[in-house]
């Protein structure tokens, strides 16, 4: 029974083997987010190192993403934290290949960012100021002199279209550091991405649902919900879009279990925006925040 | 006639021409500019070039705003808004003098249009009187060096004990209450960095395990001694040989759950050479808790009461925990008995009871029921009785102490210096004695980075 199950596993995780994983919705390229394209396409042509900045959820990664996407290029990415190793993005030799043929290239297992520059694709290095600084050094020649040397294979050149894109978050946001300075100093275009203005977060939202069935009324109150997060000095971190599109799709999902648009927001909203948010108010629990941010915005719900 | 320069249809005629003229003025300014943290580097200048080339391929034209834009990214996050603002002064700079472009349609923005193609002359010297503050020369080294003299680094070095120590003297002998304050930050921002440091070399706290190897790890952090004699164990051949085969050492940092017991009874406000107990106590613990802050910990003052500032289950901001800490080293015991008495004023205030914070360092600290290290920092003078007398409260302080021991929590003694001045021995030595008896560790707080070295010692044994 076990073995069936295995092997029946090991068919579907093959089927599941694709080329790359395309993007599913639209991506809306308006105001801060075309720009934001237009100069991530000319920092590549241009060979110069990207890194995006911008609080979570705002559509940094998407954007690498979709410049991926449209220029045909391969797409390689690690989350940077204090865990992540030079050899994971490297690569490292097998040890007990090693003891039978040597340090060669057959015993060697590459990581994403060899694979990325022997392939020639965009390698994205997400959340990079989560790096520890031995991490940050293994990058430096990569970047630079677009090439690594591996011993004792030698020097290994990288592909003419292979491309280094970072993400981060604000030095203010937890558990970030700075980057080091030789580091910095190669990263040659900063593009800062912030929360997007009314229109394009309401198309944003609108694209992401599938069978998009809410009224004007209820996109209209779950953007005025998620901006007064943003507005609310007792929250630390504020909603994303991200927030929106997930509330959005809940109510849109489930809205014919509610009587009204409002119910179903007001059901979902301490779920979805508990989990993203934060109270910098000591002793103010997030879940007292939000109430407050709903009943300002849906008015005091009945029974209060 | 005002020119809108954001506007996308002030294009410049001989783009690359002024380019070329344009980004050195610009990152000569930038070095030039004391806001700008971080001077730009050569590369900078040619990201910008390549950027503005780029634009100018794909657009056929480049605009004033392209020149603003591409200064702005390709300068670092925290320089960008002083980059627009330089590269704005650079473009209305070369406009003075120029023919205003006619309004309505797009005209070339001919700031430099030179004839016969002779070379720009840029003079970035013209504009220097403007500037209210005296200006550096233009040049790399000019700025190094100023970065050295405007920016002095409060540093952390051999001489540093010596400044924290003079600095906490001329605070004390101040009598303006906004200079103290002053003083006060200052000393917060040389204690805080002092944590810092001791928090980056936390690396050495962890404990060292082996685990298999799994792919994509550092090779070299296998454990060959390990490796072969786990392979040997299990009698494979050399083709028989996985990589699951191979241990990796594995370093693993056990959480620690930590009391600081903070000595505030009289003795602790005797002075020697213009500095009391108190004061080398607080160098010592501020940096200490600021660099163990991601740790669960609670924090207690003692004389006659106990007063706890922070439990170990409760949040409380550490910033404002080092400013009542802080509070500790600016006030007088009577200013502190008006601050503290309200909470537990039991007993009269002064005396040096540590039983009940001792006590409760014990409880919270045996409430804990995970793996982490237990640990209780004692900051103190260690005057705690008074020779030939045998109260019972202090034989009860050995007791617990003799109990954290048996219930595996670390008691850690913080020893003032003042405890071995001729004065103090009488009283302090058949303490200190007593508890290096109980197999606890003393470390005295005499010098705040000698301090919090041995400590890193002391943590590395447990």
């Amino acid at each position: 029974m076990m073995e069936e199950k295995e092997r029946s596993f090991r068919e579907l995780l093959q089927e599941s083997v694709v080329e790359s994983i395309h993007i599913e919705h639209p991506v809306v390229l308006k105001e801060q987010y075309e720009r934001a394209y237009e100069l991530l396409k000319d920092s590549l042509n241009a060979g110069i190192t990207p890194c995006m900045v911008g609080p979570p959820g705002v559509g940094k990664s998407l954007l690498v993403r979709k410049v991926a996407e449209d220029t045909k290029s391969g797409f390689y990415e690690v989350f940077f934290d204090e865990n992540v190793t030079p050899s994971r993005l490297i690569g490292a030799f097998d040890p007990a290949l090693v003891v039978r043929i040597g340090r060669t290239i057959e015993s060697f297992d590459p990581g994403p960012l060899i694979r990325a520059m022997v392939e020639g694709g965009i390698f994205i290095a997400q959340e990079l100021n989560r790096a520890t600084e031995f991490c940050q050094n293994s990058l430096i020649s990569p970047l630079e002199e677009r090439h690594y040397y591996l011993y004792p294979i030698g020097m290994i050149k990288a592909h003419d279209n292979f491309a280094f894109v970072a993400t981060q978050n604000p030095i203010e946001s937890s558990g970030t550091y700075r980057l080091s300075q030789v580091l910095m100093d190669r990263i040659g275009c900063w593009i800062r991405l912030g929360y997007p203005s009314k229109e394009t977060e309401l198309e944003i939202i609108r694209v992401n649902i599938p069978e998009f069935g809410l009224s004007n009324n209820a996109l209209e109150k779950i953007y005025e919900i998620i901006h007064a997060t943003r507005e609310n000095s007792s929250l630390e971190t504020p909603a994303s879009p991200r927030a929106g599109i997930f509330l959005a799709r809940l109510v849109n999902k489930y809205l014919n279990k509610f009587d009204t648009e409002e119910a179903a927001i007001r059901f979902f909203a301490p779920s979805v925006l508990g989990k993203e948010t934060r109270s910098k108010i000591e002793g103010k629990h997030i879940s007292v925040v939000i109430g407050e941010i709903l009943d300002k915005v849906l008015g005091v719900a009945n029974g209060d | 006639m005002a020119i809108n320069l954001n506007s996308e249809f002030l294009s410049i005629q001989y783009p690359l021409s002024y380019a070329e003229h344009f980004i050195p003025e610009f990152i000569a300014r930038m070095r030039a500019n004391q806001e700008c943290i971080e001077k730009p580097s050569p590369r900078q200048s040619l990201n910008m070039y390549k950027l503005l080339l780029s634009t100018y391929l794909k657009k056929g034209y480049l605009s004033t705003l392209d020149l603003v834009d591409i200064s702005v990214v390709t300068s670092r996050v925290e320089n960008q808004s002083l980059a627009e603002r330089i590269a704005y002064e650079v473009l209305i700079d070369h406009q003075e003098g120029e023919r205003m472009p006619p309004t309505g349609e797009p005209t070339p923005f001919n700031l430099l249009s030179p004839k016969g193609g002779e070379p720009m002359k840029v003079v970035p010297g013209e504009k220097e009187e403007k500037v209210a503050e005296p200006q550096p020369r233009y040049d790399t080294e000019a700025d190094i060096f100023k970065e050295f003299t405007t920016q002095p680094d409060l540093g952390v070095g051999p001489g540093e004990d010596e400044l924290l120590k003079t600095h906490m003297r001329s605070m004390k002998k101040s009598d303006d209450e906004r200079t103290r304050r002053i003083l006060a930050q200052i000393l917060k921002d040389m204690l805080l960095k002092m944590g810092r440091r001791f928090e980056r070399r936390e690396e050495s706290f962890f404990n060292i395990m082996l685990r298999p190897f799994e792919p994509g790890e550092d090779p070299e952090k296998i454990d060959e001694e390990g490796s072969l004699e786990n392979i040997l164990d299990q009698g494979r051949r050399t083709e028989e040989i996985r990589y699951q085969d191979f241990l990796m050492r594995k370093k693993e940092k056990r959480k620690k759950t930590i009391i600081y017991i903070q000595d505030i009874s009289n003795t602790m406000f005797y002075e020697l050479d213009g500095l009391n107990s108190i004061h080398y106590s607080i160098l010592s613990l501020i940096p200490l808790m600021w660099a163990l802050r991601r740790e669960r910990y609670g924090l207690v003052l003692f004389e006659s009461n106990g007063h706890v500032l922070k439990e170990i289950s409760e949040y409380r901001d550490e910033q404002q925990l080092i400013d009542i800490l802080l509070t500790l080293v600016t006030s007088t015991t009577t200013e502190l008995e008006k601050i503290f008495g309200k909470t537990r004023g039991s007993q009269f205030w002064g005396g040096t009871v540590p039983n009940t914070s001792l006590k409760w360092g014990l409880e919270r600290l045996d409430e804990v029921r995970d793996r982490s290290e237990k640990i209780c920092f004692f900051f103190s003078d260690f005057a705690l009785e008074e020779p030939g007398t045998e109260h019972p409260e202090k034989l009860e302080n050995y007791k617990i102490i003799e109990e954290m021991n048996k219930r595996g929590i670390y008691f850690i003694a913080c020893v003032s210096p003042l405890a071995y001045s001729d004065l103090f021995t009488v009283y302090t030595e058949p303490v200190l004695s007593q508890i290096k008896k109980l197999g606890c560790k003393t470390v005295e707080t005499t010098k705040p980075s000698e301090f919090l070295e041995k400590i890193q010692t002391v943590l590395e044994i447990f």
